[in-house]
């Protein structure tokens, strides 16, 4: 028999799978920076500006923000970058997390 | 440490024997933290969560590693250190620099966690603590080699102003 006759049937991706793609494409998740009392301010200025490619002027900004409101949102990504950029900031000791964006 | 002057990407810091042999007794400290510290979220579920935490932690690791190698090969390269009357010319180019900052601060946060994540303000229940009072002296010391570096790339960045546009990405990737 030839298969290239016969119509394939492929599986339907289960329910999960198909949510979990769309919530890796969906820039509905913010990296968030947390106060702490230890790390220098000139230091995590400077890492936002090497690891988000940010002015000193933005990256002072958002360290202000971390120093005196406890938390500054950096960015809101797909969950993917969202965890790439988590890591890079725990790669520099800063204390970062993913959250879903409006949670 | 002081940072003397900056060429292309390589940046000159003067620094003396004994200073030397503190930064390197500090790097060997790294790394001082442990790969699992953070947390990748606070309010997600576990079933929320991107696949393969493990799988980074791992990396993450194997990643130390490397840095634990190339900081010790660091102090004993050619033509890292010259001897200058009586101090030492130690240059490095701006990704060292990104590197050693990061080494530094991990040894500062690994200090803070093992002496209880203390709140600000605790310098001085924290000197008078025989426990505590290494600790605090570490961090101390990780805290003032950072300022130098952290000098050395802005002065590099702005040799005359303190007006700033931020770093050049390539030069710290590459």
């Amino acid at each position: 028999m030839d298969d290239a006759a016969t119509p394939q049937v492929l599986p339907k991706p289960d329910k999960d799978t198909r949510t979990r793609e769309q919530e890796e494409l969906d820039p509905g998740y913010v990296v968030i920076c947390w106060d702490d009392p230890v790390n220098l301010m000139d230091y995590v200025t400077h890492v936002f500006q090497v690891v988000f490619g940010w002015t000193k002027k933005k990256a002072e900004r958002h360290m202000m923000q971390v120093h005196k409101q406890g938390k500054s949102i950096l960015v809101r990504e797909t969950m993917e970058m969202a965890e790439h950029y988590v890591h890079q900031l725990h790669r520099y000791s800063l204390h970062a997390t993913m959250e879903r964006d409006g949670s | 440490m002081n940072f003397l002057e900056a060429n292309g990407d390589s940046l000159v810091f003067l620094i003396e024997p004994r200073g030397k042999a503190l930064l390197e007794k500090l790097c060997q400290q790294f790394p001082a933290l442990e790969v699992t510290h953070f947390d990748l979220c606070r309010t997600m579920d576990e079933d929320e969560l991107p696949d393969g935490r493990e799988l980074a932690d791992q990396s993450l690791t194997e990643e130390q590693n490397e840095v634990r190698e190339r900081m010790a090969k660091f102090f004993t390269e050619e033509g890292r250190f010259e001897t200058m009357e009586n101090f030492l010319l130690m240059r490095m180019t701006t990704a060292e620099v990104d590197l050693r900052l990061q080494v530094l601060n991990d040894v500062r946060i690994g200090c803070w966690v093992r002496a209880g994540s203390p709140s600000e303000g605790a310098e001085d229940r924290l000197r008078s603590n025989p426990k505590t009072a290494p600790l605090l002296a570490t961090m101390q010391l990780c805290g003032l080699f950072q300022g130098a570096l952290l000098d050395g790339l802005h002065r590099r960045k702005n040799p005359s102003s303190s007006e700033d546009e931020g770093f050049d990405l390539e030069d710290l990737q590459n």
